[in-house]
């Protein structure tokens, strides 16, 4: 699993946040995502959408049901972006 | 012609669709007040908070759902989340922005029920969601585009719950491919279900999809010969209660429906296929 680098642990919290209208301050990477109160099947859908436009990446699909904790958002985007940069000879 | 209803129910109010061939869907308000069953009870006191409220909601209208068909719950909770209807009764339950949906049945097959707010599902993020064809349908009415992008992911969310049986098939919106017909979907994949999508409106005006799918040999509910925008009702009867409560402030809500619609041909939704 890719290293979570803080920018991107940032980014992800914040995309959460910014979606469940919660202060970034209230959802860490270890929170689970069952603990978000208003978090469904279309919120995160719509959290994926907006990591990937701001990354440049798109997530892996089958692995979108295997997410437990902000955490696992954070990796998959990390993993992403490697795939990416090595794909772009970066 | 008598004008069905195109409202979700009043807060303190449940909408009843059905029975039709043993089905009932059921949509209850979010300020219903019910018990839950004991049993059911000791499982919201043991979920997170967060999913608390939505276990309610879909209890509440199960609860109303059971009823009409005779029968009572507990609604338990599998581990996995699934509902876990009494023996005898199959049953699918949705729950958003506060209203929680039951569609149950006696005989099979199951059926599947889903609710979402119109308008909520991303353009970007539709390459998990639909297959080519499907983003290609959505994108050719750029009036219609929101509408066909949550009926799209309302119809295959409702699909899940009865693959396998239960959620036990959910993975992978792409898994599943629909054809767009009139009031709904056929799928093509996997094959013999249809869903029926109906749209209603919140008392502020906003829309929301309630897609409901049963398989094929109940008799699919989509008419073949329709004209195109036109969204065929698949429910035979529908009625509209509301909490005496509700009744004594005066309505503040709209009219309720017609208790009886034999058949109701309802105007296409602005903006519906």
């Amino acid at each position: 699993m890719s290293d979570i680098t803080t920018a991107v642990a940032d980014e992800v919290r914040s995309a959460f946040a910014a979606e469940l209208a919660l202060d970034s301050d209230r959802v860490s990477l270890e929170t689970p995502l069952a603990s978000l109160a208003g978090l469904d099947s279309v919120k995160l859908l719509r959290i994926v959408a907006a990591l990937e436009t701001e990354y440049g990446i798109s997530l892996d699909d089958d692995r979108l049901y295997d997410l437990k904790q902000v955490r696992d958002v954070a990796a998959l985007v990390e993993e992403e972006r490697a795939v990416t940069s090595l794909a772009a000879g970066e | 012609m008598i004008r069905p209803p195109d409202r979700l129910p009043p807060p303190h109010g449940q909408l009843v669709l059905g029975p039709e061939r043993g089905l009932v869907v059921v949509v209850l308000g979010p300020a219903v007040r019910r018990r839950l069953h004991p049993a059911e009870e000791r499982v919201a006191s043991a979920l997170p908070a967060a999913r608390r409220a939505d276990f309610v909601s879909g209890r509440r209208a199960a609860a109303v759902a059971l009823g009409l068909l005779g029968r009572t719950g507990p609604v338990l909770r599998a581990d996995d989340g699934r509902p876990l209807f009494p023996s005898g009764v199959l049953g699918s339950l949705s729950h958003c922005d506060g209203y929680g949906v039951c569609a149950v049945a006696l005989r099979g097959p199951c059926p599947g029920v889903d609710l979402e707010r119109e308008g909520r599902v991303p353009d970007l993020g539709l390459g998990h969601v639909g297959t080519p064809d499907e983003i290609a349908w959505t994108r050719q009415r750029p009036e219609l585009a929101a509408h066909r992008r949550t009926a799209l992911f309302c119809a295959k969310e409702a699909v899940f719950k009865v693959r396998d049986g239960a959620d036990g098939g959910r993975r992978g919106h792409l898994g599943v491919e629909l054809l767009p017909r009139p009031g709904g979907f056929a799928v093509r994949r996997p094959a013999g279900l249809r869903v029926t999508v109906r749209r209603f409106e919140a008392k502020d005006g906003t829309g929301h999809l309630l897609a409901l799918v049963r398989g094929i040999a109940s008799g699919g509910p989509l008419g073949t010969s329709d004209p195109p925008e036109d969204l065929k009702c698949p429910f035979a009867q529908v009625q509209l209660k509301e909490s005496a409560r509700e009744r004594r402030s005066g309505g503040s809500h709209s009219p309720p429906a017609e208790p009886r619609v034999p058949h109701p041909s309802p105007p296409a939704p602005p903006g519906h296929r």
